[in-house]
């Protein structure tokens, strides 16, 4: 059982690699490669595995050979992109300080709520009297507008 | 900024807002108030602009487009970073929406334009492998390299599909509606017992929903 997950990790990496090296190539031509692998020959995707890691390899030689060249762009690259995901993520409110912020802006909200339903309560108390006064015109109204 | 880079800023937020046909470059001057003998010192008509406009365009999505394919993304950061493709296209969705007028009109763009479309089903097949070879999805090698190619799809054609379907909708509400799209697809595909995945998901969800409506 434990090793399925291993052979399944092999397999896809292996796709992946079949994937580098089948670039540009139809899909329809790969997955008939996959259908057929289970009973015919694997021989189209062993070249393609190859041909992928072969790929895999030149781009990783090339990288090396101008050092100056290949790292800054993949630093440049690696920097720029981490902080747009920093920028949208505060921007989605998912960085711990905005989080903090929302928790912050909820309770706010709750205090409030709270404050709201006390001055209620106070205005009831203190303005007893335009409420009995305001009852009866309703009754009123409701006479004239069933007549 | 200096004037041609003005140009092209004006010109970018022109052709996303009225369309790339409506705008004229006497638009883009008037808009910038400048004389259309000034612009023309810059860019000899529409034709350099769109052309500047896609090649900036097209430097910075690769780059962005790159960034999962040199290093894995973290399980939370996959969702982040779908948002990021989807307001990319949203920065260029004046050639998005009307692509196939476009690359009849500027032939030497389709070619180009084709790469990179490959190149986003290429960043969506290594997030899915990712995915998958983390143990967060189980998914099957045709399934992740037909899945790459829908997720590579959806993000080339909302535009058109935005301005058809839903043009009532802003702009951030129809990325939202992308990225949890996409997320969605890849939900029945759990494992089992990799909690952490849904968690990441409805906490996300929940998250962005609040941003957006905000």
């Amino acid at each position: 059982m434990s090793d399925k997950p291993k052979k399944d990790m092999d397999i896809t990496r292996k796709v992946w690699l079949a994937g580098i090296g089948a670039y540009g190539r139809a899909l329809g031509d790969v997955q008939d490669a996959y259908a057929k692998m289970g009973k015919e020959t694997t021989k189209v995707f062993d070249d393609l595995v190859g041909r992928g890691a072969d790929l895999e390899g030149k781009v990783k030689f090339a990288a090396k050979n101008s050092p100056m060249m290949a790292e800054q762009t993949v630093r440049a690259t690696v920097d720029s992109v981490n902080d747009r995901m920093d920028r949208m993520k505060a921007a989605l409110g998912l960085t711990e300080a905005a989080a903090e912020q929302q928790d912050q802006i909820t309770g706010i909200e709750a205090r409030l709520d709270i404050m709201e339903s006390k001055i209620d309560a106070i205005l009831a108390a203190v303005t007893p009297t335009t409420k009995k006064k305001a009852a009866p015109k309703k009754a009123a109204s409701k006479k004239t507008t069933s007549k | 900024m200096n004037t041609k880079d003005k140009i092209l800023q004006a010109s970018l937020q022109l052709f996303n807002e009225e369309g790339e046909q409506a705008v004229t470059s006497v638009d883009i001057a008037n808009v910038l108030d400048i004389s259309p003998g000034n612009l023309y010192y810059h860019y000899k008509g529409k034709d350099p602009i769109i052309h500047q406009l896609f090649a900036d365009f097209e430097e910075e999505f690769k780059m962005v487009l790159q960034a999962p394919i040199e290093k894995p993304l973290e399980l939370s950061d996959n969702w982040v970073y779908f948002y990021i493709l989807f307001e990319e296209v949203a920065d260029f969705r004046f050639f998005y929406r009307n692509l196939q007028a476009l690359i009849e009109r500027y032939s030497d763009l389709e070619q180009q334009f084709r790469a990179l479309v490959n190149l986003k089903i290429k960043t969506m097949a290594s997030i899915i492998f990712d995915l998958n070879q983390q143990g967060f999805i189980r998914i099957s090698p045709i399934e992740a390299a037909q899945m790459a190619q829908r997720f590579a799809q959806q993000l080339t054609y909302w535009p058109i599909n935005h301005s058809l379907m839903t043009p009532q909708v802003s702009i951030p509400v129809s990325i939202h509606n992308g990225v949890f799209s996409l997320i969605s697809q890849l939900t029945p595909y759990v494992v089992e017992g990799s909690d952490e995945f849904l968690e990441v998901t409805m906490q996300f969800r929940d998250k962005m929903l609040k941003a957006v409506q905000r």
